[in-house]
């Protein structure tokens, strides 16, 4: 029993180290992805398979019936390939393959739109009824709407644009 | 005629002074006016173009709007299409912000409108715009164009005609402006016409007004010359009157020619006073009249001025006298108008009284630096003033009352003269009235206080028992006065009994109980045991002449003379005294002295001659300058008597034309003038010459004259 005790307080210890890294990991997380729309745009919330789909263009229209223009941070800028990544689980050089594939499909007749920086985002989805980008938290303004992603936004707990962000530090993506 | 000129003077300051005034202020409105004018026209045109360069922006701007926008349609590339978005937005913003400005240019109800419509049709094209720029953006170029074609660039021309309709509103807006201010403008320069106008009336109003002063200036001029001249020709053939009748009356003429000449004189020297009055009237009205201080007695003027009315208060038995009440000093003043403002008033209450007496009472009050205030009180029994008439006593041309009836004649201007002559000697003259009773007017004036000069010696009746018969009154006033001043032991005495002991002399007034004192007197002389005592009777000049003189009475007249008096009394007294050198005894002591008289008036010639005769010289005559000089060139004479107005050549040159040829021996030269302004003596003396008479000549006047002459014996 009293060898015991020495090793119970291993394990407290060992699981305190454990959640004190937690908290490190969790204070070191980078901004999450805001997914922005026209402020006109009815839509609130999109579940994190329907943001996929949309940016996979398997999804073109809104429910409304506006047609969903994807606007995308321009070919090798990280903004780029990080939303990718994390969106649609590809790499870049996928998801053009994809697009590529989809136009030869004849299902697509404009793919994503490229812009060269966040802010010409953001006025890109001002200007663009029917838009959907990203951008970083500290690159919203209220020109656009955000959108809620599985419900959460992004400051909240478990919001799924801020999991693959885990471990990066701010501005290393 | 001095207050009218003063008032146009103070008038033509004040209409000058109130014309700049208005001048200035009318022009500062004006000026005021214009320069608002002024500014609301250059503000009107820098607002015009400045609202038209607003607008032409609108305009331009608005174009590049649209223009901009269709470059996006040309380019698939996300970037500049946002690029032109982003620039027609910025040009849609500077048209937003034109529209906003809060320019007064847009302010107006017409371009406000104008504006509104304007902002309604850009929110029309700016929908269909922002969905083009949606269509852009999502790619749709075909769609964008489509709706760009369709629904973009209709309402987009309404936008430019919207714009167009603003431009036109405006400019139209600017015209009501410019013509409502070339209106204002207008209305300023009819106001500044008007007070052109209103100046140059003003103007000439000052010029009628300072040529009316001017006119009014040369009137007084020719009006005061004219007096002047006229009174000097009045006053010329007057001197001849005068002197005959002083010769007449010191030559022997019967007694009951004597009242005659008297009489004839009296009118003359009221028509010669009446002259005066208008040449005083006309030199106070024109601020020449000038003060001629000398030393004098107060009895003197007193004496002078009751004597001159003596005549005319005989005739109505009333009773003149004076008393000196205190101490009066001799006084430097001028004597001449303090014995004129004394004659008018004694004139006066000879005037309004039928009965009673005209009595004289003065008083002396001593103030600072030596001067005395002298108050001469003349009161009478006349018939009185009312007192709402008082204040017009002393008006120009004011007769009041019972005064102004025929019988009463006048100029009106006595009293106004005698106030302003009081005024001129440093006091004034005020009035006590009521109707029925009589009038009291206190003449106060004011002079050096000076040493006694000679007068009666007290000492010679010291001691002396007089007896006075008189009624209660001033003439017994005056008596006992004098008596008293000179310590002579006045004694009663009753009318029944007689003098109460002893006496040296006895005064009786003639006209006392109507005369029956003095009968009484004389009828009870033995009884009362004086026959022997000298009896002094005061009588008027009338009714001497009807008395039958007793012995050892002698008459003395009234109003009784200070000097007089005393020399009758030390005559009765101690008869071996030799009476003092009395005024009435002629001065035949005056010969040898060789006398030239320059006269161009052949009357007046004769009656100084006769006057020189009287004195005991014989004299030459000259009836011009020219003949003057001609006669002083042949003989040095001791005295010339010059007249100075002379056809040929005036006094006053021939005068210099004698100094000039004079070598040792100088003459003596007196001017002859009825020409009485000061100035006439400063220019005498200037001329060389040694003093002058005033015309009319009077034998003692000429005396007196000719005796201070000093070489003369």
């Amino acid at each position: 029993m009293a060898a015991a005790r020495p090793a119970l307080i291993a394990l407290l210890l060992s699981a305190a180290l454990l959640a004190g890294v937690e908290t490190r990991a969790q204070n070191v997380a980078g901004p999450a992805f805001v997914v922005i729309v026209n402020r006109s745009n009815p839509v609130d919330n999109l579940t994190f398979s329907e943001l996929r789909r949309i940016f996979m263009l398997d999804t073109q229209t809104w429910p409304h019936g506006r047609k969903i223009t994807v606007v995308l941070r321009e070919k090798g800028q990280p903004d780029r390939t990080d939303a990718i990544r994390i969106i649609c689980g590809l790499s870049e050089r996928d998801y053009e393959r994809h697009i590529l594939f989809r136009t030869f499909q004849g299902s697509v007749n404009i793919g994503p739109r490229s812009i060269q920086s966040a802010a010409a985002m953001v006025r890109f989805v001002f200007s663009a009824p029917g838009a959907i980008g990203y951008v970083k938290t500290d690159e919203l303004d209220s020109s656009v709407k955000t959108l809620r992603i599985d419900g959460l936004l992004p400051d909240d707990a478990g919001y799924p644009l801020r999991r693959a962000l885990r471990g990066r530090a701010e501005g290393d993506w | 005629m001095r207050r009218i000129q003063s008032f146009t003077r103070s008038a033509t300051f004040a209409l000058l002074a109130a014309a700049t005034l208005t001048v200035l202020a009318l022009g500062w409105v004006v000026a005021r006016d214009l320069r608002r004018s002024a500014d609301a026209a250059g503000q009107l045109y820098e607002r015009f173009g400045e609202g038209l360069d607003i607008i032409d922006d609108i305009l331009f701007e608005t174009g590049e709007v649209r223009r901009i926008l269709l470059y996006a349609l040309h380019t698939t590339d996300a970037n500049r299409q946002l690029d032109y978005v982003d620039q027609s937005r910025s040009a849609e913003g500077r048209v937003r912000q034109l529209l906003d400005s809060r320019s007064p240019i847009l302010s107006t109800a017409r371009t406000r409108a104008a504006r509104e419509s304007v902002a309604a049709a850009w929110t029309d094209y700016l929908q269909t715009r922002d969905e083009v720029v949606g269509l852009i953006l999502e790619g749709s170029l075909t769609e964008a164009v489509s709706l760009d074609e369709r629904i973009g660039a209709a309402r987009f021309n309404r936008v430019r005609s919207a714009i167009a309709d603003l431009k036109a509103s405006f400019e139209a807006d600017a015209a009501v402006q410019v013509e409502a201010e070339h209106a204002r403008a207008s209305r300023a320069t009819g106001r500044l016409g008007l007070i052109v106008l209103s100046a140059l009336l003003l103007v000439a109003v000052g010029v009628v007004l300072v040529n009316r002063r001017a006119s009014l200036e040369v009137g007084l001029r020719v009006k005061t010359e004219f007096l002047t001249t006229m009174s000097h020709e009045l006053r010329t053939p007057l001197t001849g009157v005068i002197g005959i009748t002083d010769l007449l009356q010191a030559g022997a003429i019967p007694p009951a020619q004597r009242d005659l000449v008297r009489m004839l004189r009296t009118n003359a020297t009221t028509l010669l006073a009446l002259v005066n009055n208008v040449l005083d009237y006309s030199r106070i009205d024109a601020g020449l009249m000038r003060l001629s201080p000398r030393r004098f007695p107060i009895h003197a003027p007193v004496e002078e001025a009751l004597d001159s009315v003596s005549e005319a208060a005989a005739r109505k038995g009333l009773a003149l006298g004076y008393v000196i009440e205190g101490p009066v000093p001799d006084l430097m003043a001028d004597e001449d108008r303090v014995r004129q403002v004394l004659l008018n008033l004694l004139s006066n209450a000879v005037k309004y009284t039928e009965r009673g007496e005209i009595a004289i009472r003065v008083r002396a009050t001593m103030e600072a630096h030596g001067t005395a205030a002298v108050a001469i009180a003349v009161r009478d029994t006349g018939i009185g003033i009312r007192e709402d008439l008082q204040p017009r006593l002393f008006q120009w041309f004011s007769q009041v009352g019972p005064a102004a009836t025929p019988q009463a004649g006048g100029t009106g201007l006595g009293l106004a003269i005698s106030d302003r002559l009081s005024r001129l000697l440093g006091g004034s003259i005020t009035v006590e009235s009521r109707v029925g009773t009589g009038s009291t007017f206190t003449f106060v004036f004011r002079g050096t206080a000076a040493a006694p000069g000679e007068g009666p010696d007290p000492a010679q009746l010291d001691g002396a028992r007089v007896s006075v018969m008189v009624d209660p009154g001033i003439v017994g006033d005056q008596l006992f006065s004098l008596l008293r001043g000179w310590k002579v032991e006045v004694v009663a005495c009753d009318a029944a009994s007689g003098p109460a002991g002893d006496v040296d002399a006895i005064v009786v007034d003639a006209e006392a109980s109507a005369g029956a004192l003095r009968a009484a007197l004389l009828r009870n002389r033995p009884a009362w045991k004086v026959g022997h005592v000298p009896v002094l009777t005061i009588a008027s000049l009338r009714s001497s002449g009807g008395l039958a003189i007793a012995p050892h009475e002698s008459i003395l007249t009234t109003p009784v003379r200070l000097q007089a008096l005393h020399d009758a009394l030390r005559s009765a007294i101690a008869p071996a005294v030799p009476a003092g050198d009395g005024a009435a005894a002629p001065q035949r002591c005056l010969a040898p002295l060789s006398v030239l008289v320059v006269e161009d008036n052949e009357p007046n010639r004769r009656v100084i001659r006769l006057m020189l005769t009287e004195l005991g010289l014989n004299s030459d005559e000259a009836a011009g300058g020219h003949d003057a000089i001609d006669a002083a060139a042949r003989r040095a004479y001791d005295v010339i008597l010059m007249d100075l107005q002379m056809p040929d050549l005036d006094g006053l040159e021939a005068t210099r034309r004698i100094r000039a040829r004079e070598s040792v021996h100088r003459a003596r030269i007196v001017a002859l003038t009825a020409n009485v302004l000061e100035s006439d003596e400063t220019r005498c003396r200037a001329a060389g010459m040694n003093g002058y008479l005033q015309k009319p000549l009077t034998l003692d006047a000429l005396s007196a004259a000719l005796r201070s002459v000093p070489f003369m014996s």
